[in-house]
């Protein structure tokens, strides 16, 4: 059924299109549009990029913490789970993190294993590493090829991501080319910028709907 | 759930029904002069001439992109292909749902969630799950509060703007036995538990496509409640619905659309979330479904194509900026439209779906002031798009190739007499002259205070189709004296002062 559904729509598209040409001088194909309009930010140096970032992406509530190295990074980490009260934390795979998941017991921490749906239902903060950062939006790239983050960054009520400082991009351009390896997109390519968020009941904004109530980032890198 | 659809034959009763709702009309006013209000300020945030530039290259890739519509679509379903999703096609809606029922039978669904999308709205696939024996869940809090109610969504961005809080609140007590007090802040947590166990038991996630990319095979989702991450990421299998319009040829070019979409409906500068998505989990211990399926719709799209003040339609991205513009639409809200698509967007893509016999009267709910054209991303004619349907009604024409050809209807002979004889009128100089004069001194009977009184609407009423007019306006009579005239005295005076004379007499 489906196949024949492919060939009659494709016909009628196809004849439409020939019916059009013949009618009126249609436009070009997609190689003749000219590029998109240049983003400023795309001048800026690094400093730039990182305040813009943060310009963009505080006035929603997230928390952006600046540190120095990984260790660092990792401390902070751990004191804003203490500080929340988190006591099973889901770490995604990346490599970055292993320390952090290795001082469990001393952070006083139960882990969550990321591939669990049920158990990350049960946790109260998801940790992972955003593979860039979007000057212009202010928001997170998560490429889920990288890194096992997909409902790290999802489920549980309180996400942290750490950002490392050369990573931010200036605009969604950029950040979107630099997803593709060779022509390829990832698997999932997650962009976010905030908490979970609604309007949905009198126009009033309520954070965590349905993902994580609270952001909060790391950047790090010396 | 189509259920509850208003008859889209009436927008006249519709729009009458409620006008007289005072919460209704509040509502609506708070919602869209908020969004207005954001969309200005988070256009000037971009600067507005770059925004002009984004909107003219995103038209630009549009019309690009559907002039040559076929072999993007060839390409983006040959890349999704090639990287492990399934594409099916369905010329119908109801294609669409047998296939779409089949698949979910075939993963072995009882439950299945939904992700907001206009296009599953358009095809009734909730009620037709249903009739499945399917459970089929809105995940969106709106969309779910609306599906709890038993109602159809109002706006396209905000479903249940024409709900209070108090009447969420009763109806959460009702369902899930809330506090019938309960906030918005408790309201939705209530509905975040709720929603959480579907996410969790569904074996088949439903969502819509805002753009599917040709060159990579991807599809893009965005929201701001990450129910669509829960629907696309959780289930098994994964299947997306897109009508054949929704492709652009570049994995680049989706950062000028997600620059103009949510500026445009929410006024923010990006939603909370984008999931791009390309194909099922290779690897086994990753994330996300074991399956994707992508379903292309036609339901009627293909017929868009001839002429290109149709087409232009296909170019709409479902921002919802047209709505909040639109002056008939914040009077009267979504639901008056009697389709899933309401507000001006709603009143050209309606009728074009399911033919301007039946849906008649939509083309005229505009005032045609152009506010839709103004704020569109895109940049649709829409007004020059009313026009046309207009016309379609008028003489009776479906869109060519429609299957709703049957409904002519020939121009009435007096509508044509009538027509004839202003033409006649105001193609002389002297001849309208002459007539509006007589018609002056005629009106007398009937104007009272410069307005057409009740003797005239009295009279309008026996000689239709004026008493259609003057049924729901004020029908002002001819000024005293007509604007040619005023403007040769006022030249006249201009003369006498240069003279160094008073103009004496006569109004000014
Ligand atoms: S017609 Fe334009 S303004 Fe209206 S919903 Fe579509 S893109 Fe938005």
């Amino acid at each position: 059924m489906s196949r024949a559904a492919r060939e009659t729509i494709l016909g009628a598209i196809r004849k439409r299109l020939r019916e059009a040409r013949l009618g009126e001088g249609l436009p070009e194909d997609r190689d003749a549009v000219g590029p998109a309009p240049r983003h400023r930010l795309l001048d800026a140096d690094a400093e730039q990029l990182l305040t813009a970032f943060r310009a963009r992406i505080e006035p929603l509530g997230v928390l952006v913490h600046e540190v120095g190295g990984l260790d660092e990074a990792l401390e902070l980490v751990r004191a804003r789970l203490r500080d929340a009260g988190a006591r099973t934390v889901a770490c995604s795979d990346a490599a970055a993190l292993s320390d952090l998941l290795s001082r469990e017991l001393e952070a006083g921490f139960q882990a969550v294993d990321p591939g669990d749906s049920e158990a990350l239902f049960g946790a109260d903060a998801g940790v992972c590493c955003a593979q860039a950062g979007i000057a212009e939006t202010g928001s997170l790239v998560l490429d889920a090829d990288r890194e096992r983050h997909r409902l790290v960054s999802l489920i549980p009520p309180l996400h942290i991501a750490l950002l490392h400082r050369d990573r931010v991009v200036p605009d969604l351009a950029t950040a979107l080319r630099d997803a593709l390896t060779e022509g390829r997109a990832p698997t999932a390519l997650t962009l976010i910028t905030g908490p979970s968020r609604t309007a949905d009941i009198e126009l009033k904004l309520v954070v965590g709907v349905h993902g994580p109530k609270a952001l909060e980032i790391v950047v790090h890198g010396d | 759930m189509s259920g509850s659809q208003l008859p889209v034959e009436r927008f006249d009763a519709n729009a009458r029904d409620a006008l007289g709702d005072p919460v209704l009309r509040g509502a609506l006013r708070r919602a869209t002069d908020l969004f207005g209000e954001r969309r200005r300020a988070a256009i000037d945030d971009v600067g507005a001439d770059d925004f002009e530039a984004l909107r003219d290259h995103a038209r630009a890739i549009k019309d690009a992109t559907l002039a040559h519509l076929d072999v993007h679509l060839e390409r983006f379903v040959a890349q999704a292909e090639a990287r492990g999703a399934k594409v099916h096609w369905a010329r119908t809606g109801d294609e669409a749902c047998e296939l779409l029922a089949g698949l979910c039978a075939g993963a072995g669904a009882k439950t299945v969630v939904k992700s907001k999308s206009m296009t599953t709205e358009e095809i009734e696939l909730g009620a037709a799950l249903e009739a499945h024996g399917l459970r089929s869940i809105e995940t969106d809090l709106g969309e779910w509060i609306i599906q709890q109610a038993g109602e159809v969504p109002s706006h396209i961005i905000v479903p249940a703007i024409h709900k209070t809080k108090a009447q969420i609140a009763a109806l959460f007590a009702d369902k899930l036995g809330t506090d019938p007090e309960a906030d918005e802040k408790a309201l939705t947590a209530a509905a975040r538990d709720v929603l959480r166990r579907e996410f969790a038991a569904a074996e088949v996630g439903i969502s819509g496509v805002n753009f599917a990319v040709a060159e990579t095979g991807s599809i893009l989702i965005l929201e701001n409640e990450g129910n669509a991450r829960f629907t696309t990421s959780l289930p098994k299998v994964h299947i997306a619905v897109m009508g054949i319009e929704k492709v652009v040829p570049r994995f680049e070019d989706l950062a000028v659309f997600l620059k103009l979409l949510p500026r445009s409906g929410t006024g923010q500068h990006l939603t909370s979330y984008q999931s791009i998505l390309t194909g099922p989990k290779q690897d086994p211990s990753a994330d996300g479904p074991e399956e994707l399926h992508i379903v292309v719709l036609d339901n009627g799209r293909s017929r868009f194509l001839d002429q290109a003040v149709t087409r232009a339609s296909l170019a709409c991205i479902r921002c919802g900026a047209c709505l909040n513009a639109c002056p008939v639409y914040q009077q009267v809200g979504g639901h008056a439209y009697g389709s899933v698509y309401p507000g001006p967007i709603g009143a050209v893509i309606t009728p074009q779906l399911v033919g301007v016999g039946k849906a008649s009267q939509l083309p005229y709910a505009s005032s045609l002031c152009g506010a839709c054209r103004e704020v569109c991303p895109v940049r649709i004619d829409i007004p020059a798009l009313l026009l046309h349907l207009r016309q379609e009604v008028t003489e009776g024409h479906e869109p060519s190739g429609s299957p709703f050809g049957a409904q002519r209807r020939p121009a009435k002979r007096g509508e044509r007499l009538g027509f004839r004889l202003w033409s006649f009128g105001v193609r002389g100089r002297l001849r309208y002259e002459w007539g509006s004069a007589l018609a002056r001194f005629g009106q007398r009977l009937v104007v009272r205070g410069g307005y057409v009184g009740k003797v005239g609407a009295l009279l309008s009423r026996l000689a239709p189709p004026l008493g259609a007019w003057t049924g729901t306006r004020d029908l002002r009579g001819l000024a005293p004296r007509s604007f040619r005239a005023r403007w040769r005295q006022e030249l006249r005076h201009q003369e006498l002062r240069r003279q160094g004379l008073t103009p004496s007499g006569g109004e000014r």
